[in-house]
């Protein structure tokens, strides 16, 4: 018993020792949440870690202009990061600048009174040309804005050039040529459109271009609560959809949303729709503009207004934020063209700045279209309704995607016009 | 180890381990001698956990953004039962549950008492134990390869020569829930082995001997001499199936998000969507009390029993 | 006999279906990312696994979380088994008014969902500077691992049998004694297994990792592999599990080097 009794006492000094020593660093904070207080420095918290250079690069281009440079930080699921933002921006502990969507997500969030005005810096940006001020209402909520746009992103279609090329098809202006291409491209042995629901929110993308391309205004009416989605418009969008499945055009529906760049460069899916913000993916991976293209999806029926789906994810100041006029001068200079082209170029997107311009030949092909077309510019499903409602709806899409039968429409529509019933008296009421 | 002493089996009587032990003057002094050993345990877990759940409850009676909260009574648990989806949730819940309960409880028991009398069996066990050192998100990454449509396991029924399901594995319920089931045995099997193994090795060779030399053999002294022997370890492997299996989440989540449309959820799920996804966390906390009241009342139902015998 | 080799049977068909899924981690790990063609293989394609695996350690600063949950495992493990083993001890073999009660307090624990905690957590570490420290992350881990210890630890001591205490306090031993020279020597296999499921439990922690730590310095293991797989979608799946069996790793070869100790002395039974 001695032994193990020396042992034993050896083994707890041993464990003490360690004791002291971790627990005499254990209280500190990391390296990127301390107090945040420091001069020139401005924190950011934000849910892409692939931005995080970025935001350093964009902080630099900051300094130069006389103001801080950021400090990012990055929660690592976007699930998590609402609830820290939530849990954090009403108290001392908040970063000064937060990554946000535009919408109705920055209105819940404007709501609470935790994010600071920036009417005056988005007047001074409109003045100096570096924003379109007709974008203004979804950055804003009661007549103020409360963000800034990071990026403005175009939901384009990408198409593998050389399955184009093989199948002997180009970029199609007319929907009867999207048809067509995509009959010849399934002969060919290759899956022609991308879709899936496995990432949960994937799902509504086909349903907002579809819709959009049928009829932009009732869209912008759906999306605002004032049409509703048992309408004949919706049900109509829905059996095209459920047509393109029939035809056997799409992906499986579990395909997993990870696997997407890998399948479009190796050519197995021939065309994917995304946000331009997609694009920088498409470029580390390698891909060139000889690889692969992108064009806006024709509209259904020949007459019909040009529309593009557009998205803005913002740049938001905390009203408590440590650093709050620093922040503040950041957010007013965020816009300038010097910043815009430095962030634009390393995340590979399309500045929210319509007089920068992106070196990316892919992204330079769609502002051009944009610019021909004039198309009206149509929020995204995904900030374009109170959230509950949004995440509710993204769920009733999947199980039509996974099911996309005639008799499934109605069912779905009114899954989908009970719960925005519902959602919309609740933000109403909440005003 | 234990060898220096016998083990006795809870089967036999006097298992009532002595409450009452020293002199009637000391038990006054003895019964608050117990408060220092109990201290750091309840300290730790009455802080860290106790007063969230607490908070957690009072939430339940709120509406709750994250930003203003304002007490609305039992709204919540009222909406939350006359939803068809959360209806859907308990019966995947209850699922999870039986199928939790039967396959990785019976197969590690199996595995644990074949394996412990097979030559290499030492090696066999390790493939049963190495999936639970795995981290969730391998695996889940791993079942996702397995099971997709374009996946691993049509892969290998197309090379068959059969016909894969048309419908996916993950896409249909109850379809999808059952094959989820199967994939968190794949690694809930392994604690169960190491449990057993546990318990298999407490058991005296005498008691083993006395059985086979009484003309027992084979299924009989496993069934008459052996399992008895093993409650004290199935007691622990049962309750912490039951609490594990209504808390999975990390698998269901990254497979099938609960979906499509909800059908696969479970009420860890529900939880975490009303919570997380929702921000209506005056919803989501009611969901976590629902949860913690039916586990708590299947473990004590199933636990009171077992623990009265000691 | 027949009933031997069917039981031999079963036991390898079903490890090697368990194994099945391993190898299909490795032979997709293997794949180097450029290569990957968005399909799962099943045949070993070219060698990239530490190609991939330099991709996820620059990244996601794998090398960091892995130390930091070194820490945070060993000492929360540590700290829960011997709080379990002290709690059981004193619910089984000392005399308290209602041990069931203690019994359900501390074992209630382990029955609540994790997630309940996430936010009424967040708030109090923000609020009492424990958010993004090491202390706070082992006192959270500590905390959660102390129930099933405690149930392990318990349920193994209900089956001594009563002549060890008594002898002992026959022999004038105070409590405390008696805990450190008989029960707990005798508890330390249970203890040992509790011990390596919960460093396990706590290695593969993620939703605490992702909601109690932001920098790199404190975040464990499991959250700096989200980073990778949510955050960089460039890097896709071959980088993932590769950086996923890294991190794995460690458990792993805890769970091979402790099985022969689960498994010292077993006897056939039957």
């Amino acid at each position: 018993m001695t032994r193990t009794h020396i042992g034993l006492k050896r083994l707890s000094a041993a464990a003490a020792a360690l004791a002291v020593v971790i627990s005499l660093g254990a209280c500190s904070q990391g390296s990127s949440s301390g107090s945040g207080s420091e001069e020139g420095v401005i924190t950011l918290n934000g849910d892409r870690a692939d931005f995080t250079e970025a935001y350093k690069t964009a902080g630099d281009a900051l300094k130069e202009l006389g103001g801080s440079t950021i400090d990012p930080r990055n929660v690592p699921s976007t699930e998590n990061y609402q609830q820290v933002i939530r849990s954090s921006l009403q108290t001392s502990s908040t970063t000064d600048l937060v990554k946000w969507w535009n919408g109705y997500r920055l209105q819940d969030l404007a709501r609470s009174g935790g994010l600071a005005d920036l009417s005056s810096q988005w007047d001074d940006a409109v003045d100096k040309g570096w924003v379109n001020p007709d974008s203004k209402d979804s950055f804003s909520y009661d007549g103020k804005v409360y963000g800034m746009p990071i990026y403005k992103s175009f939901w384009v279609i990408y198409y593998n050039k050389h399955v184009f090329e093989d199948v002997g098809i180009t970029a199609p202006t007319t929907w009867d040529e999207f048809l067509s291409n995509n009959e010849k491209i399934k002969a060919a042995g290759v899956t022609p459109l991308f879709a899936t629901q496995e990432a949960g929110w994937t799902s509504f993308i086909w349903f907002e271009e579809i819709l959009s391309k049928l009829d932009p205004d009732f869209y912008a009416k759906l999306m605002n609560g004032e049409a509703k989605y048992t309408d004949d418009t919706a049900q109509e969008a829905l059996r095209i959809w459920g047509d393109l499945y029939a035809k056997g055009y799409f992906t499986a529906p579990d395909v997993a949303w990870d696997n997407e760049p890998a399948l479009f460069q190796e050519g197995t899916v021939a065309q994917v729709p995304m946000g331009t913000w997609r694009n920088g993916i498409f470029v580390s991976n390698g891909m060139t503009e000889a690889d692969y293209g992108a064009y806006l999806l024709p509209v259904i029926n020949e007459g019909t207004d040009p529309s593009v789906i557009v998205e803005s994810g913002v740049l938001s100041v905390a009203e408590k934020a440590p650093n709050r006029t620093a922040a503040l001068k950041a957010m007013g200079d965020w816009l300038n063209p010097d910043v815009q082209s430095a962030w634009v170029n390393q995340i590979k997107d399309t500045s929210a700045n319509p007089t920068v311009v992106t070196d990316d030949p892919t992204l330079a092909s769609v502002s051009e279209q944009v610019t021909a077309e004039k198309p009206t510019e149509l929020v995204r499903f995904w900030e374009a309704g109170p959230p509950p409602l949004i995440e509710g709806g993204v769920q009733f899409l999947a199980s039509f995607m996974v099911n996309p039968t005639e008799d499934n429409i109605m069912p779905t529509l009114e899954k989908l016009q009970d719960l925005a019933d519902t959602e919309w008296a609740a933000w109403k009421a909440a005003e | 180890m234990v060898s220096h002493v016998a083990a006795r089996p809870a089967t036999v009587e006097n298992s009532t381990v002595p409450r009452r032990g020293g002199a009637p003057g000391r038990s006054r002094l003895t019964r608050f001698s117990a408060i220092p050993f109990l201290v750091p345990a309840l300290a730790l877990v009455g802080v860290m956990l106790l007063v969230p759940f607490a908070s957690t409850v009072y939430q339940s009676f709120t509406r709750d953004n994250g930003f203003t909260s304002e007490f609305i009574g039992i709204d919540n648990y009222v909406r939350l039962f006359a939803d068809q989806g959360f209806l859907q949730s308990l019966l995947n819940t209850v699922m999870w549950t039986v199928g939790t309960l039967i396959l990785p409880v019976g197969l590690g028991l199996l595995i644990a008492v074949f394996t412990s009398s097979m030559r290499g069996g030492r090696w066999l066990r390790f493939a049963f134990i190495l999936p639970y050192a795995l981290s969730g998100a391998a695996t889940a990454v791993i079942w996702g390869f397995i099971l997709r449509s374009d996946g691993a396991l049509n892969q290998a029924i197309d090379f068959i020569g059969l016909t894969p399901p048309t419908s996916g594995w993950l896409l249909e319920w109850p379809g999808n829930t059952i094959v989820m089931i199967v994939a968190n045995t794949w690694q809930a099997t392994g604690v169960t082995v190491i449990l057993f193994l546990v318990g298999l090795q407490s058991i005296p060779k005498e008691t083993v001997e006395a059985g086979q030399l009484d003309g027992a053999s084979g299924m009989r002294l496993f069934w008459h001499v052996v399992l008895p022997q093993l409650r004290p370890v199935t007691i622990v492997v049962i309750g912490m199936s039951i609490a594990n299996s209504l808390r999975v989440f990390d698998l269901i989540w990254l497979l099938t998000k609960g979906g499509p449309g909800g059908v696969s959820e479970t009420l860890a799920v529900t939880m975490y969507r009303e919570t997380f996804i929702v921000s209506d966390y005056g919803s989501g906390a009611a969901v976590a009390v629902v949860l913690a009241v039916i586990v708590v009342a299947s473990s004590w139902a199933y636990l009171r029993r077992q623990l009265q015998k000691g | 006999m027949i009933s031997r080799t069917l039981r031999a049977t079963f036991v390898w068909v079903f490890a090697i279906l368990w194994l099945i899924p391993v190898y299909l981690l490795l032979v997709n790990a293997f794949v180097p990312a450029a290569d990957y063609s968005g399909r799962p293989s099943w045949i070993p394609t070219g060698f990239g696994f530490f190609e991939n695996l330099g991709i996820a350690w620059t990244q996601s600063g794998l090398g960091a979380g892995m130390l930091n949950s070194l820490v945070y495992s060993v000492a929360s493990a540590g700290i829960a088994v011997l709080a379990a083993a002290l709690a059981g001890f004193a619910v089984v073999i000392m005399p308290v008014n209602r041990p069931a009660v203690w019994f359900w307090l501390i074992y209630l624990g382990t029955l609540l969902p994790l997630q309940i905690f996430l936010a009424p957590l967040f708030k109090a570490y923000v609020s009492t500077s424990l958010y993004d420290t090491n202390l706070g992350m082992m006192l959270i881990y500590s905390a959660i691992c102390i129930p099933f210890a405690f149930f392990i630890v318990r349920n193994f001591l209900t089956t001594l049998p009563p002549e060890i205490t008594e002898a002992a306090q026959l022999d004038g031993a105070n409590w405390f004694l008696m805990f450190r020279r008989i029960h707990f020597p005798l508890v330390r296999s249970s203890l040992f297994a509790a011990f390596i499921f919960q460093f396990t439990w706590v290695w593969n922690d993620l939703l605490f990792g992702i909601t109690l730590t932001t920098s790199p310095d404190r975040r464990p293991v499991m959250a700096a592999l989200a980073e990778i797989s949510g955050g960089f979608a460039s890097l896709g799946p071959p980088v993932v599990l590769a950086a996923a069996i890294v991190a794995s790793l460690p458990t792993v070869i805890l769970f091979i080097t402790c099985q022969r100790f689960f498994v010292s002395s077993l006897k056939a039974v039957g």
